[in-house]
């Protein structure tokens, strides 16, 4: 408990730290915000042409997917708020031999990589994310019920969990190869998947990506608990989450124990 | 022109130090692919037809692919180096080689794409076609789609350069990147072929440089109906260096006249 207590002491640090380092440069920050809306904006703008282009998705209407659309630029603006500066902090680190330092400190070393995680830049996914939101919560007229909000958290958090765990997995992959950039680009592709409603893909995808890989939980599961239309596939993929950071702790720690410091 | 050959002899040397930074892309293209796949196979089964905006489904699915393909043809982190050298202060010692920055840059822009047309596009086109045949393509529509992008890289390297010079003013121009990026992109139609906005968003887009980065080269590529005679070819090949001409002498002047107000700390 005094080490979770510690890690978030410093995780607030960080987190002041980044917004003075951001205020250095006020005018490019400023730029960045409403170029992060801007950018936020061209996912639902694509959705929206192929919508209005084709009949969309199965099971999806316009407005349906615009709220997808606006839990995910939501999501996607949390998670770099929160951990957008590891990927960066750790891939630093490990080329310029600093890593090592973080061994020596009295934390979890992946403790003290998640806590350099806050970037405030992924404020403006958040804004984006609230506007889209809202638009489609007015066109939709959700009705909010008794589970809904209590869902919606516990949803949050293992999503929260999900995302730690791959750049858990993100992070153990730095220490072993040391010198490969692309990883990043490798885990982006990956996770894109989520990015689309999961009732598109074939049965054994859609199977990895609620079981195996809860990506679901990011947005999918999210959206269907505003539209009322939950399965029971949510309980796996909250579990998902947990078992997944299990495995990425483990893998850590193998890791960790074959990092062979200087020189790779 | 020795000197120029002997930049990209060095930056080819340097490009070549991490081969396996550009085999990554060979574990990467797949995901792109098999999303695309089923992301189109879904909106075409739904929609029940054969053609949308006159695109079969697997000209669609290989539009993005393809897309991909001409980021590796005209890719250069011009706009960032520039930025850091300002940043660094190491545009001092930029300014007393014997060959310009341009120049330079130029030479390491062409060193990076040829490692990355010989790690990522030639084999990411044998993994490509393994995984969905592209049975729309000719030996005639690839070599168009190759002098459309050897243009479509020159066209990206004077915007990157143009970009890259803004840094003199903002010092810090990642903010400004990141927007130039996202419209190059989805005016270019790399996000989404131009047919599908509205008429008065795709004459906006007929006035401006983008389309010709990804929309026209990827279109050859996968051989659209629209740009099959030789007079679309040589239109676009003509318009193509038109803005390269127009943008080139907008990044020259525009240098000038930033040169004349730099100061390089310690220099």
């Amino acid at each position: 408990m005094q080490t979770v207590a510690g890690l978030l002491r410093l995780y607030v640090y960080h987190m002041k730290m980044g917004i003075s380092s951001a205020m250095i440069y006020r005018a490019d920050f400023i730029t960045g915000i409403f170029v992060s809306i801007f950018v936020s904006g061209i996912g639902p703008f694509v959705q929206f042409l192929y919508f209005t282009h084709t009949r969309g998705y199965p099971e999806w209407t316009l407005n349906q997917i615009l709220l997808f659309q606006g839990l995910l630029l939501l999501w996607f603006g949390l998670r770099d708020l929160l951990f957008g500066q590891v990927r960066n902090t750790v891939m630093d680190m490990v080329w310029k031999g600093d890593f090592d330092r973080l061994l020596l400190k009295p934390y979890p070393t992946v403790g003290l990589l998640l806590c350099s995680g806050f970037q405030l830049h992924g404020i403006g996914s958040c804004i984006a994310g609230v506007l889209v939101t809202v638009l489609a919560f007015h066109r939709l007229d959700v009705s909010i019920n008794l589970w809904t909000v209590p869902l919606l958290i516990v949803a949050l958090i293992c999503g929260v969990v999900l995302f730690m765990a791959i750049t858990i997995f993100y992070c153990s992959i730095v220490i072993m190869l040391i010198q490969i950039s692309r990883i990043s680009e490798l885990f982006d592709r990956i996770t894109d998947f989520a990015n689309y409603p999961v009732n598109i893909y074939p049965l054994a995808l859609r199977v990895v990506m609620i079981v195996f890989l809860p990506f679901a939980v990011w947005t999918y599961y999210p959206t269907q608990i505003l539209l009322d239309r939950l399965d029971y596939g949510i309980w796996f993929a909250l579990a998902g989450c947990v078992g997944v950071f299990y495995l990425s702790i483990k893998v850590w720690y193998l890791c960790l124990k074959m990092y062979t410091s200087a020189g790779g | 022109m020795r000197i120029f050959l002997k930049s990209i002899h060095i930056a080819l040397k340097v490009n070549l130090a991490y081969p396996r930074d550009y085999l990554i892309s060979l574990v990467i293209y797949p995901f792109i692919l098999i999303l695309n796949i089923h992301l189109f196979t879904s909106i075409y089964a739904y929609s029940e037809v054969s053609h949308i905006k006159g695109y079969s489904l697997s000209q669609m699915i290989w539009y993005y692919g393809a897309t991909t393909f001409v980021w590796i043809f005209i890719f250069n982190f011009t706009d960032r180096r520039i930025s850091n050298y300002i940043l660094t202060g190491e545009l001092g010692l930029r300014l007393l080689r014997p060959v310009s920055l341009f120049q330079y840059e130029m030479a390491n822009a062409i060193a990076l794409r040829i490692v990355g047309i010989l790690f990522e596009f030639i084999p990411g086109m044998v993994i490509y076609s393994l995984i969905y045949s592209p049975n729309f393509l000719t030996i005639a529509s690839l070599l168009k789609f190759f002098a459309v992008v050897a243009l479509a890289f020159v066209l990206n390297y004077v915007l990157n350069f143009i970009i890259g010079v803004t840094a003199f003013i903002t010092q810090n121009n990642a903010g400004f990147k990141r927007l130039m990026g996202a419209v190059t992109t989805l005016l270019g139609g790399a996000m989404i072929p131009l047919d599908f906005f509205p008429g008065w968003l795709q004459t906006v887009c007929d006035y401006l440089p983008f389309k010709y980065l990804f929309y026209e080269p990827v279109r050859f590529f996968i051989n659209h109906g629209d740009i099959s005679t030789a007079e679309a070819f040589y239109r676009v090949i003509f318009i193509d260096i038109a803005w390269i001409a127009a943008l080139y002498i907008i990044a020259k002047i525009a240098w000038k006249l930033m040169l004349k107000n730099v100061v390089v700390a310690g220099g």
